[in-house]
């Protein structure tokens, strides 16, 4: 084709997408709803119009070019990096890096404020969370949307084993983690034969019942209004954080009362659980068990068929993500002291799922640094927060078609052929 | 209890009627490339926003009768959530066609979660709604002792009507023009319907617009009905409408628009005799009832895994 | 060396990969005008690829394909079938749901339907039985009807080239002897036949010219006649 018949192409093509773009965004960004009346907002509808014609024209323009497009199809063209093989040993580099990055967690909640440290429990919530989600999305392969219905059996389980019994955090947050395990082995039962989209939907009505379950059920749960815990609900192993009770941590301590005592305990506690989880799914990845997720990930007919009980290992999965899910949970209570259904719509499930992706399937590290950004993101930037969401979305899209196994490398663990 | 019954089934009519013109996308979408559409509700949910745009903008412009408004809405609306249809198939699904069935899923929740917010932010986020269009109806039935009666409105007649329409207008695209039957063969064959000269890109993205271009006719009907919505409305609708299309079946039209309507009774009986609190809970758990047990539905075809 | 327009169908050079596997190495061939060439191979030679990537069913990676003298190499698969190109595809794809005239029907789709009760008429005559089953679904067919079928829709777009893969595969003797009867005749109105079979004796009875292709490359190229009686052929490909 000639040159000029190709831009006289690349013009109609234009064209007919600035019509699509005119017919999408002008009725549902030129006119906002305002009751039963409307009102015109006409100029952001221009403005998205204009600058995606512009960006769809020039990126015609660089495929045009010869002397652009290289580069250009160089960075956007699909990428999946196929799983590399671990090397035998960490770098001294790298293992002094890791040294610091566990070194400085540590000593950061000493020196940050109040509010900073409640968003890094937060964080350390979602790394627990998706550290249990990619057990079931990255090793065993089984797209569970659901898994916000583990997060709330673990945080009701710690509010209303209080409500009841009055039983204290840290000998409930463990019934409350089994619980959710237990829960995670039910569901695992019914979709043990299925795989794909229909778990993705089966799991996702399971997560919805759960929350239905939590928002109707108000002699039991109390619905609606969600529990409410006692502040400060968390204690030191017994010795509670109270500021006017005589046997209280300050008071023991001799040190003077403050409110982040118990926060900066809270955080500390699950930084000591998150690091073992990591430690934990490090090590599941090299174990039989791992590897047979491994094998059912890839294909379940060969999986099976080499003699793996695809039930058990199903079985494990799920348990074991709502286990994590269940701690992760147990702690959202204790750091919110307030729970209710709202807390856990399908969102949550989408966020966590989102992160897992990003962080690349499967690939441990990733996971811990997506979700800790993700969590960070929307409150260093407060502008972007209202349209988190919408970004999380797109993430998603892009991801998928761009590098669909996440931006970080999946790393296989080497097994020695001599090491018998 | 006559009088419930009857008014139960006329409810459940017209809500079935709107879940199987919902499931219709769902289970072409899936028939043909073999994946759930997650973001379908959402752009039934974008119809909502259209209709209640259109109406107000029409009316502002000149006072009409009614049956002109909402043939002039419908007008509007189709063409828009269809090309919303077109567009999303072409962005988050076409490049993904032959990648694995997990990435084209998660995929398709982004999408969703894109549109929600695409609505929320551009729309806002509180809820919105129309005033009512068209208000009375026939009386069925009148119980002689508590003088209750059972009403079939005049909103649940044009449901019935419309929904109608569409549906012997599908089928009859489907059974008997060319075009229909190429959307067949590439559901049971793409490559041989490739080499037979079906077009199937094209035969792709007609069944994208014919699904979404239906959940748009749905959303004015809802709109219609109850007034009322929010950005939210496709997450649920979304799932009842694929429950619906499981129930029949996934893969078969006239299964998803049987499923559709069992799915609306049932939903109907139960809450009306049952609890109407857990109407969702019900619907989720038939749904994962027939995933489980009977995963090919009342009429669908059973799925062969090829090793 | 420009395309010769004597040939209907041209290949040069194709290489086609599936992975890392090359499954066509350098694979030339022509076709003229009312011949009937068969290709003839042992399993896995990469017969069907070979007709398929005429197809673009796998990617090309290297090569041309010239038909009439027009190159068609980066032609989409819809798009091969409009110039008058027709396949019969190892193990028919016929539309299992769908009824015997639906399938016949989506033959005609490269042409359009001007002509279509015309086309009817003869695929009807020239197979019988599909005018008695022509409301019923095709799956429910026996295996040579399926076939009968899957070449009568590949006849409905008119094609001047026919390509065949494995027409025989699974049926009964007799029924194969009708089928490639029924080939003879439809090459004698003016239309192209490239056939790849495994029953060797049988294609090569029927035909002007024979390739064989062994490992992905062409090996020998020569008259029918003498590749019946070419010692390599009958030892490798012909049993006794």
């Amino acid at each position: 084709m000639s040159k000029k018949e190709s831009y006289k192409k690349l013009f109609k093509q234009t064209f007919l997408f600035f019509l699509v773009t005119v017919f999408i965004f002008v009725p549902l960004v030129g006119i906002k709803l305002l009751g039963w009346k409307y009102s015109l907002r006409i100029p952001n509808a221009l403005f998205l119009i204009f600058g995606l014609t512009v960006i769809r024209f020039m990126i015609g323009v660089i495929n045009l070019t010869p002397r652009l497009r290289g580069p250009f199809r160089k960075v956007f063209s699909q990428v999946s990096y196929l799983p590399h093989v671990a090397p035998t040993s960490i770098s001294q580099r790298k293992k002094s890096l890791l040294f610091l990055v566990i070194a400085l967690s540590f000593v950061l909640p000493f020196v940050i404020e109040q509010y900073w440290l409640s968003v890094m429990i937060t964080a350390l919530i979602y790394v627990m969370l998706s550290l249990g989600l990619n057990i079931v999305i990255g090793f065993a392969g089984l797209l569970d949307l659901g898994y916000v219905a583990f997060f709330a059996v673990g945080a009701y389980g710690v509010a209303l084993l209080h409500h009841f019994f009055q039983i204290d955090f840290w000998l409930a947050m463990p019934i409350a983690a089994f619980l959710a395990m237990l829960v995670g082995g039910l569901l695992a039962f019914p979709v043990l034969r299925m795989h794909g989209d229909y778990l993705a939907i089966v799991t996702l009505g399971f997560g919805e019942i759960i929350r239905l379950l939590l928002n109707n059920w108000t002699e039991f749960t109390r619905g609606p209004n969600g529990v409410i815990l006692p502040r400060p609900y968390i204690s030191f192993f017994g010795i509670p954080f109270d500021k006017n009770s005589p046997n209280s941590f300050h008071n023991l301590l001799g040190i003077e009362y403050s409110l982040s005592h118990k926060s900066i305990f809270l955080y500390l506690c699950l930084l000591l659980i998150v690091i073992a989880v990591t430690y934990f799914c490090l090590r599941l990845k090299k174990m039989p068990l791992g590897r047979s997720w491994e094998a059912l990930r890839e294909d379940e007919i060969a999986c099976r068929s080499m003699g793996i009980n695809h039930v058990t290992i199903k079985l494990f999965a799920f348990g074991l993500g709502a286990f994590f899910g269940g701690i992760g949970g147990g702690f959202f209570a204790a750091l919110t002291e307030f729970v209710s259904p709202s807390s856990f719509t399908f969102i949550e499930s989408a966020l966590v799922v989102s992160i897992v992706v990003l962080g690349g399937l499967g690939s441990i590290p990733g996971v811990i640094i997506a979700a800790v950004v993700m969590t960070l993101l929307p409150e260093v930037l407060r502008d972007i927060a209202n349209v988190r969401v919408l970004m999380f979305g797109v993430v998603m899209v892009v991801m998928m078609i761009w590098r669909p196994r996440g931006l970080t490398r999946v790393l296989r663990p080497r097994f020695n052929k001599t090491s018998k | 209890m006559m009088w419930e019954i009857i008014q139960q089934t006329v409810n459940g009519l017209a809500l079935g009627s709107i879940y199987g013109l919902i499931a219709i996308g769902y289970t072409m979408v899936y028939g043909i490339i073999g994946m759930i559409n997650f973001a379908h509700g959402d752009i039934y949910m974008l119809g909502a926003y259209v209709t209640a745009i259109s109406i107000a903008v029409i009316s502002s412009i000149a006072s009409m009768p009614v049956v002109l408004l909402l043939s002039l809405t419908v007008l509007i609306v189709v063409p828009i959530t269809a090309l919303h249809g077109y567009v999303l198939e072409k962005i988050a699904y076409k490049p993904l066609r032959h990648a694995q069935k997990l990435s084209a899923l998660i995929t398709a929740i982004g999408m969703s979660l894109f549109l929600q917010n695409y609505i929320q932010i551009s729309q806002g986020a509180r809820n919105q709604g129309i005033p009512t269009l068209i208000s009375g109806g026939f009386t069925l039935w009148t119980d002689k002792i508590s003088s209750l009666s059972a009403v079939m409105s005049y909103t649940q007649v044009v449901i019935l009507v419309v929904t109608l329409v569409s549906m012997l207008t599908l089928a009859y695209v489907i059974k008997s023009t060319s075009l229909g039957r190429q959307c067949r063969s590439t559901q049971q064959d793409q490559m041989m319907s490739a080499m037979l000269g079906v077009n199937t890109d094209r035969v792709i993205s007609v069944v994208f617009i014919i699904g979404a271009g239906l959940a748009g006719v749905g959303s004015v009907l809802v709109t219609l009905n109850y007034g009322s919505f929010d950005f939210f409305i496709g997450f649920i609708a979304g799932i009842k409408a694929f429950t619906a299309a499981v129930l029949g079946g996934i893969g078969s039209v006239t299964g998803a628009m049987l499923g559709g309507l069992l799915l609306g009774m049932s939903e109907s009986f139960f809450s009306g005799l049952v609890n109407a609190d857990y109407k969702d809970v019900f619907a989720f758990g038939l749904l994962i009832f027939f995933m489980v047990f009977k995963p090919t539905g009342l009429l669908g075809t059973p799925e062969v895994t090829k090793v | 060396m420009s395309p010769n327009n004597n040939n209907i169908i041209e290949v040069k050079d194709l290489d086609v990969f599936y992975g890392a596997i090359q499954a066509l190495r350098k694979v030339s061939l022509s076709i003229k005008r009312g011949e009937i060439v068969s290709l003839i191979g042992a399993n896995g030679a990469g017969k069907s690829t070979l007709l398929n990537s005429i197809f673009k069913i796998p990617t090309i990676v290297g090569g041309s394909i010239h038909y009439n003298g027009d190159d068609i190499t980066a032609l989409k698969t819809h798009q091969i079938s409009r110039l008058g190109i027709s396949l019969v595809p190892e193990g028919r794809h016929i539309f299992p749901r769908m009824t015997v005239l639906e399938n016949l029907l989506l033959g005609c789709t490269p042409l359009g339907f001007q002509h279509k009760d015309e086309d009817l008429k003869r695929i009807f005559a020239l197979f019988a039985v599909l005018k008695e089953r022509k409301d019923q679904a095709a799956g429910t067919l026996s295996g040579g009807e399926q076939q009968m079928l899957a070449v009568g829709r590949a006849l409905m777009s008119r094609p001047k080239l026919l390509l065949l893969d494995e027409p025989s595969l699974g049926l009964a003797p007799l029924i194969i002897r009708d089928i490639f009867k029924t080939l003879v005749s439809i090459a004698k109105e003016d239309t192209t036949i490239f056939l790849v079979e495994q029953n060797a004796r049988m294609a090569l009875k029927i035909s002007t010219r024979g390739y064989l292709l062994v490992n992905g490359k062409i090996e020998i190229e020569d008259s029918a006649k003498n590749l019946i009686n070419n010692p390599e052929v009958v030892e490798g490909y012909m049993g006794k």
